[in-house]
């Protein structure tokens, strides 16, 4: 590992370019999937965020809450899920859209549609499971803060199109560019919306309800 | 201590939060949303008013708070979020520099320092030619209540 704590031997520019165009990044991270297929494409197409249908469930992987709890695929099933990527040392992007999703969900249950918030570390060598405790639930104590090793990171992360990368900042600091929509999974588990940056609650709300009846009359 | 002193005392207490200024910058509504507990950063933001008639550099920043402080821009291209060194920021004349969430931040390297909401920090900024403005930037809980869905 060298000075920045970055193993891989690509560089992380080059990291991050390779993976923009392996996950066919457009305006918005996985949009792309849009009218590929499906007697429903319009009614799709026209809500803005929504992925359908869905490319089936995700994959397994295997991170760690802030409990020390094992979490895994099964633990997105039997609810609503707004998962977001980022990284404690962030300062702005990353409080920012918790703050905004913490809101969203204030919003969320006035309407009785309740949805679990997931914070999902990509920083997991400055950001061990048992600290993310303190910061997510600085947010909204229901939040749920997960990370684990970069391979199990990259299940997700790439069966979801979202791209990461450590950024040198000089003196041996780095920050973590990261892909900065926030996604909805299903109580499937089945990845069927990405709301993108920037973030605001009632933004937030109004598309992940939208999906959601979406979904919903589907099944 | 002389009457002359407290006035002075009483004066400067009263600049309080309010706009600091020197004879062609200003700075204004400083803020900093309050980080999560135990959180080692911290980002600030306000807004600089150049009313002189040649554009300005800010050079830096410290604070008491704050064991160094960097000038910070997030850019989010193509749903990627990218935090990078601002480099030398310019405040054109007659302009002004915001500083706002998902732009132009001032990263605080917070140590051991916790910072609550309803409390200030003060931050100190350098401008080209050694000029030095100082402001006190509330600490706020980040967001408001109250968003409903339509």
């Amino acid at each position: 590992m060298d000075g920045n704590g970055y193993n891989a031997p690509v560089t992380p520019r080059r990291m991050l370019l390779l993976a923009s165009m392996a996950a066919g990044i457009g305006a918005g991270v996985g949009l792309a999937h849009f009218g590929r297929s499906g007697g429903s494409a319009r009614d799709a197409a026209s809500l803005p965020g929504l992925l359908w249908p869905p490319r089936g469930t995700l994959p397994d992987f295997a991170l760690t809450d802030q409990h020390g709890t094992p979490f895994t695929a099964t633990s997105l099933r039997g609810r609503w899920s707004l998962v977001f990527f980022g990284f404690t040392r962030c300062p702005d992007v990353c409080p920012n859209t918790l703050a905004a999703l913490a809101q969203a969900r204030a919003g969320l249950a006035g309407v009785r549609k309740d949805f679990s918030v997931v914070f999902v570390s990509v920083d997991p060598d400055r950001d061990p499971p048992g600290e993310l405790g303190s910061y997510v639930e600085h947010f909204d104590p229901a939040f749920v803060g997960v990370t684990g090793p970069t391979a199990e990171l990259d299940r997700l992360t790439r069966a979801l199109g979202v791209i990461y990368a450590k950024a040198p900042l000089g003196g041996g600091d780095y920050s973590v560019d990261h892909s900065a929509a926030v996604l909805v999974i299903d109580p499937r588990a089945r990845f069927v919306g990405v709301l993108s940056a920037p973030h605001d609650a009632r933004h937030i709300v109004d598309r992940a309800l939208a999906i959601r009846a979406y979904v919903e009359g589907q099944s | 201590m002389n009457r002359t002193a407290r006035m002075i005392a009483v004066l400067l207490l009263a600049c309080g939060t309010g706009p600091a200024r020197t004879a062609e910058l200003s700075i204004r509504d400083a803020w900093i949303p309050a980080p999560p507990p135990g959180a080692r950063h911290a980002a600030a933001y306000l807004t600089v008013d150049n009313r002189g008639s040649r554009a300005r550099f800010l050079s830096g920043a410290t604070s008491p708070a704050a064991t160094a402080i960097a000038v910070h821009l997030t850019e989010i291209r193509e749903g990627v979020a990218r935090m990078r060194p601002a480099g030398l920021v310019r405040v054109e004349p007659g302009g002004k520099l915001v500083f706002a969430p998902g732009s132009l931040h001032l990263m605080l390297f917070l140590g051991e320092t916790t910072l609550q909401a309803g409390s200030t920090v003060r931050l100190e900024l350098s401008f080209d030619g050694g000029e030095t403005i100082d402001i006190d930037a509330a600490v706020r809980t980040a967001g408001d209540a109250g968003v409903h869905p339509r």
